[in-house]
């Protein structure tokens, strides 16, 4: 009997220890996911930031020190996220997508880049198509992450 | 006609002064995000902000004690000092995101880089606050901090949404969807208390004290609370309006200060851009000011040091140091690159601790007779004042776990 209490006990044990790393990876799991989607709808917003831009840019509806400074301000956000994302450990399953969303920003970061240093209307409207890319392949990502 | 002059100065310059870096960045993200329905979240601050207003300016111009001196004498020396310096410590957090704000503002209108414009910022206001009078500080940031009416038009430009407008006065959920409830309430929790910052009462009793108001000066004070005050959050609902209008229909989290002016560009073009960010700079220029004065008032207050800046430079010598390590401290803080629109975040939420202990005192004053004596609270003004105190106290608790749920309201 007392042995028979004492199974029970471990194995109660060994259940709730179980159910807690079950838990705990779950819930990494689902924080990854949320951090993934999180950094691919922050990507999205500045890549969308960007092309309202160079439009009001084009139209002649904004200055070039708000253009050039804003867009600096802007590659320094997308950089510290490409960090964050960079630094990210991952379980095998969001690889893809970490990986995806990774390639995204930095073709972003490339883009501000290129934007700061040559403002003239051709490169924008060059850029503004290339934009256009990049907010497909994130808004296709973003529904993997819903 | 000179009188009233002066009432609509100081109601204008009320106006110029409402909107901090605070107002600017928890309104239009919240617009973007919710659209109209938290509008009603800039009343309730307004509100609030407008009694306590109104009752310092009126104990100041009675009684001529300045908040922290009552602080200090109602709560006693220990708990006055922890006050201090957690008022103190949110305050210059505070004044360095204003100081980053102004420093990015500068930037993109004249392109000039980033260490040039933060060395021209702070060079700017120590020059500024130390040679100009009060009166001339206060009115010259606040009467082309009105500059921000600019968002008002390009609101009034891309038309007005009267349905909305009225389900945002009331509080509903976003489209009743719960998941949301959280990240809605610390919108809420921010926008009420960016409105009713700590700093704001601190500045606005001590300014009551270096302009030498008398009871003659309480009608101004009453027009300046209740009317600069209301007009003031017009302008913050514009933000929240433009950014439901613009940045949510394009998909754009506003995470930077000066993503809001695209919302004007985008209806007035590149003039109107010019002037929104030429609004921007002044009116959290006069947020920088009225941040570095208020600590420094604040602490000698406390210590009992002369004060202010109506007084000889050398008479008030330990009061002009400190200002100045302040607005030092802020250009350093700001030179390691801290985002201001993150800390500005921070600064308000912890702000929201800091609220009872500074509004409790002016109410107990302002409600006592045998201190006020005919200028005590009347009976609507004690209940409201009441009423404020308690949401105060609601904000207080709730702040900091909302901000942890929501990771900052990003979730």
């Amino acid at each position: 009997m007392k042995q028979l209490r004492k199974v029970l006990f471990i194995a109660a044990l060994i259940a709730v220890v179980a159910a807690g790393i079950i838990a705990f990876v779950e819930n990494q799991q689902k924080v990854d996911k949320q951090f993934l989607k999180e950094a691919n709808t922050n990507l999205l917003s500045y890549t969308n930031e960007t092309s309202t831009m160079l439009d009001l840019y084009l139209a002649g509806k904004l200055t070039k020190p708000y253009l050039k400074i804003h867009t600096g301000y802007l590659n320094k956000k997308t950089l510290n996220l490409f960090e964050q994302i960079t630094t990210m450990d991952v379980p095998p399953t969001y690889q893809t997508a970490l990986h995806q969303t990774e390639d995204n920003a930095l073709q972003l970061s490339q883009l501000l880049s290129s934007i700061g240093t040559k403002p003239t209307p051709d490169q924008i409207k060059k850029q503004r198509i290339q934009l256009e890319k990049t907010k497909q392949q994130l808004t296709q990502l973003q529904k993997q992450y819903e | 006609m000179n009188k009233i002059f002066q009432i609509t100065l100081g109601i204008v310059t009320a106006v110029g002064g409402f909107i901090d870096i605070g107002e600017l960045v928890f309104s239009v993200h919240a617009g973007a995000r919710f659209g109209f329905l938290l509008l009603w979240a800039i009343i309730v601050g307004t509100i609030g902000i407008t009694i306590y207003s109104e009752m310092c300016g009126r104990i100041a111009a009675v009684i001529h004690k300045p908040v922290f001196i009552l602080v200090k004498q109602r709560l006693g020396y220990n708990k006055a000092l922890t006050v201090l310096i957690a008022s103190t410590a949110l305050s210059v957090l505070t004044c360095a995101a204003e100081v980053g704000g102004v420093t990015i503002a500068l930037q993109l209108l004249t392109g000039i880089d980033y260490l040039s414009s933060l060395v021209l910022t702070i060079t700017g206001f120590i020059v500024v606050v130390w040679l100009a009078p009060f009166e001339i500080i206060e009115k010259m940031f606040g009467l082309l901090g009105v500059l921000m009416i600019i968002f008002l038009v390009a609101n009034v430009q891309t038309g007005v949404h009267t349905q909305q407008l009225l389900q945002g006065l009331t509080p509903t959920l976003p489209n009743g969807n719960t998941n949301q409830l959280f990240p809605y309430l610390y919108f809420a929790v921010g926008i009420i208390s960016s409105s009713m910052m700590p700093y704001e009462v601190y500045f606005y009793s001590s300014g009551g004290i270096e302009e030498k108001w008398t009871p003659r000066k309480l009608l101004d004070n009453h027009l300046t609370a209740i009317i600069g005050m209301s007009l003031g959050a017009i302008l913050s609902a514009s933000l929240m309006m433009l950014g439901a209008k613009v940045f949510a229909v394009y998909q754009i989290s506003p995470d930077l200060m000066e993503t809001s002016v695209l919302a004007v560009a985008a209806q007035l073009g590149k003039w109107g851009a010019v002037l929104a960010l030429l609004g921007i700079l002044f009116a959290i220029g006069g947020a920088v000011i009225e941040t570095c004065l208020a600590s420094a008032y604040n602490i000698a207050q406390f210590f009992e040091w002369p004060w202010g800046l109506h007084m000889k430079k050398e008479l008030a010598r330990a009061f002009n140091i400190t200002w100045i390590l302040i607005l030092l401290f802020s250009f350093f803080v700001i030179l390691v690159g801290i985002d201001p629109v993150d800390l500005v975040e921070y600064a308000v939420i912890f702000s929201v601790i800091a609220l009872p202990f500074t509004y409790y005192p002016i109410l107990q004053v302002a409600n006592n007779k045998n201190i006020m004596g005919k200028y005590a609270n009347g009976k609507l003004i004690k209940i409201l004042g009441w009423v404020y105190f308690f949401i105060v106290c609601i904000l207080a608790l709730s702040a900091i776990p909302l901000m942890i749920i929501t990771h900052s309201g990003k979730v």
